[in-house]
């Protein structure tokens, strides 16, 4: 009897982590890094808090997150992010909502590490742009870890920088995303 | 005479408020974002109320709560630490998947022995914002630089 159940139980578990669709965690750490060429001080901000979901089948991905979640080295550099160039009270949110173009050739239930395309609309500061990169998919153990790298073009945000501090802060910034999902089982 | 003393005590003046004014950009510009432990929450309200007001209305919750300082009361749903060994602590009902998410600050680790026993905790953040759930994963309100607030009865 108890084996049955042992048994059973293994089944179901199987069954639940293979149908597992959707793919998500609420602690996923975006860095920019937005310091000028010759800048005497680094700017660059960590988010730790990053919300991301990806649906396996359809390959639909999106990650939200609070612009006044980024922590910056000093509380002034800090505070001018969230009021002067991103003004997080108007514009509290960034999000990505896309899709992973070649899906098809993921294989999710395989360890591994998969290149990806992912393509979709990228909004901070109230202003939506259409964003294309590559980036890499991690199978690890029935967990998805994303990795991507890109740049983005502060004017297309429309975010306008001060000439005092212009030769500090890049006009281009790197934006590193590193998200580790786990199956969502409910 | 008289004239030579007025520029000296000019110049002693300049000198005096030039010092000052270095030292206070000096202060300013290293600045760090300051410990909440002592400082005193804009907002005290138990997790559930907080959550509604945030699924009622958004964006009236947003301009209450956004860069304020919250002391939010609920039961602990879970408790995880990143490869940095930072916590977050997450506040509300175990039967919805919405929660507040609390990023406990690093100076707090220490105390989180203290909790793991207990079932409502206090905790003081500062509010960074909710993300509504579009995808049923639930929603949640995030306050960043959290500490503890342990009263002891």
């Amino acid at each position: 009897m108890k084996t049955y159940l042992l048994a059973a139980s293994i089944l179901i578990f199987q069954t639940i982590s293979v149908n597992a669709q959707k793919y998500f965690t609420k602690s996923g750490k975006i860095n920019f890094n937005a310091t000028a060429k010759n800048s005497p001080e680094i700017i660059e901000a960590v988010n730790r808090s990053v919300v991301c979901v990806i649906d396996t089948k359809t390959g639909n991905m999106q990650f939200s997150v609070l612009m006044k979640g980024f922590e910056l080295e000093r509380a002034l550099m800090q505070e001018h992010f969230n009021e002067n160039y991103i003004e997080s009270d108007k514009f509290p949110k960034s999000d990505f909502k896309g899709m992973i173009v070649n899906n098809e050739k993921v294989n999710y239930l395989k360890d591994g590490a998969n290149i990806v395309t992912v393509k979709g609309k990228l909004t901070i500061h109230g202003e939506t742009k259409e964003v294309e990169t590559v980036g890499k998919l991690l199978i690890q153990a029935g967990k998805i870890n994303t990795v991507a790298e890109f740049t983005v073009l502060v004017a297309d945000f429309k975010i306008s920088i001060p000439g005092l501090v212009a030769d500090k802060i890049s006009k281009i910034v790197t934006i590193k995303v590193n998200c580790m999902l786990e199956p969502f089982l409910n | 005479m008289k004239l030579k003393k007025s520029i000296l005590y000019t110049t002693i003046f300049i000198l005096v408020v030039a010092m000052l004014g270095g030292f206070y950009i000096y202060k300013e510009y290293n600045r760090t974002s300051e410990n909440l432990v002592d400082v005193k929450a804009d907002f005290s309200i138990g997790g559930k109320l907080f959550l509604d007001e945030f699924l009622t209305n958004d964006s009236n919750a947003s301009k209450k709560y956004l860069g304020k300082i919250v002391e939010v009361s609920g039961e602990i749903k879970e408790m995880t630490t990143d490869e940095n060994n930072f916590y977050t602590i997450a506040l509300g009902d175990t039967a919805s998947l919405s929660s507040i998410r609390c990023r406990l600050d690093s100076s707090e680790n220490k105390k989180t022995f203290q909790i793991k026993k207990m079932n409502l905790i206090s905790i003081k953040g500062i509010c960074t914002g909710y993300i509504a759930d579009e995808f049923g994963i639930g929603s949640d309100i995030q306050l960043d630089r959290c500490v503890l607030v342990i009263k002891n009865n």
